[in-house]
């Protein structure tokens, strides 16, 4: 008897290892970014970024293409950022050689989960520094601010049940959809965070991991207070 | 004779005011007629809607979608159908595309989102593009006032 459980007990300890290594796997990144993520850490029920406003130029703009610097904030506490809300500056927006900030989000249980909208009454200006801010009201509610000013509402309250709070995912960085697109160096500063019981903390959860698809490039500031990265 | 020339000439003045009146009258309840379906419908279609929609629907992944329709009304509107709140609340145009889309272009992480529906919002005044959904519907477009087809190149 003994000598099954043993091989039952290694059965359940190897299951319970591929669960954790589910849990704990990469994002499915779709793009080319130059960013620093996490998604093992804590629970991140808001986020905050001082992004410089760098310039860009995207090469694919008229296929819908874009190149962005942008603030992802897992919510619906899924892993690995199925579902997520995020902010940004954008060069191409919607085939339109345009920069513009914009948020947008992916969520589960409603009958859009995919969404994105101009943010028109703030501009973004070249050299210039933005803060954007991502948090979670409560009630199923996450809103955007751009320069603390509140751009985004009541994100489907009323129809994103069991949309509560954040994940254990948070990334800042580049987003392009082309290698031939391009970003001079910018930063995102004063990387803070809202922890589960709803307190802003100094700054990101310690990093697990840095991505760099070339020729984008990034890294850490000292003390990981900083985040740069640049695409060219 | 004369008194009868008279006669027939104050007779023929009468109906030509007559005429007057009637052609007069017709003509104001015509225009208030136009007036009201203006004010309570859209203006005429920009041609920048069709193309817009058109530019679109194929960086979502289909050109040739079954079919389309649009809706004039405001941004917050529109938005609000989805329970969400932006910064802005001018006229536009919410289109509605039906049809299998694949949205490559689309932001954030993971694989692009798909559905058979894709909404978007066009500023009534300049023709750009605001907004955009993607997902299996309903739209609720027809909560925002009357739903009229739109016709995309081919």
């Amino acid at each position: 008897m003994r000598t099954k459980k043993l091989p039952m007990r290694g059965v359940l300890a190897v299951a319970v290892g591929l669960i954790g290594l589910a849990l704990a796997a990469p994002p499915a990144f779709a793009n080319l970014y130059g960013v620093g993520w996490r998604n093992d850490g804590p629970v991140v029920n808001g986020s905050h970024a001082n992004m410089y406003i760098s310039g860009k130029g995207t090469a694919d703009y008229a296929s819908g293409g874009f190149i962005a610097n942008v603030l992802w904030n897992g919510v619906q506490g899924s892993c690995c950022f199925q579902y997520w809300i995020e902010a940004g500056d954008t060069k191409g927006w919607q085939g339109q050689n345009i920069r513009t900030f914009y948020w947008a989000r992916n969520v589960a249980g409603v009958a859009n989960p995919y969404k994105e909208h101009r943010v028109t009454s703030v501009v973004p200006n070249v050299g210039t520094y933005m803060p954007v801010q991502l948090s979670y009201l409560g009630n199923s509610t996450w809103a955007a601010y751009f320069n603390y000013q509140v751009q985004s509402g009541p994100d489907g309250s009323t129809y994103l049940y069991n949309t509560t709070a954040g994940a254990k995912a948070v990334q800042v960085g580049l987003e392009s959809t082309s290698s031939a697109s391009y970003s001079a160096a910018t930063t995102n500063s004063q990387l803070d965070y809202v922890n589960s019981a709803g307190s802003w903390v100094g700054h990101f959860p310690d990093w697990s991991a840095l991505r760099a698809d070339p020729p984008a490039r990034s890294s850490w500031d000292v003390q990981w207070v900083t985040q740069r990265n640049s695409m060219n | 004779m004369s008194l009868q020339k008279k006669h027939i000439a104050s007779v023929a003045a009468g109906l030509l005011v007559a005429f007057g009146l009637v052609a007069a009258l017709t003509r104001a309840t015509s225009a208030h007629g136009q007036g009201s379906a203006r004010a309570a419908g859209s203006p005429s279609l920009p041609p920048f809607v069709p193309a817009v929609a058109q530019r679109m629907a194929a960086i979502a992944g289909n050109a040739r979608p079954d079919s389309a329709e649009y809706v004039y009304t405001t941004r917050q509107a529109a938005v609000g159908l989805d329970g969400e709140v932006v910064d802005s609340n001018q006229p536009v145009y919410l289109v509605v595309l039906h049809g299998h889309f694949v949205y490559r272009y689309a932001r954030g992480i993971g694989p692009p989102p798909t559905g058979t529906v894709l909404t978007l919002t066009i500023d009534a005044a300049t023709g750009d593009s605001l907004d955009l959904g993607l997902g299996n519907g309903p739209s609720g477009a027809a909560r925002l006032g009357p739903v009229r087809p739109l016709a995309l190149g081919r």
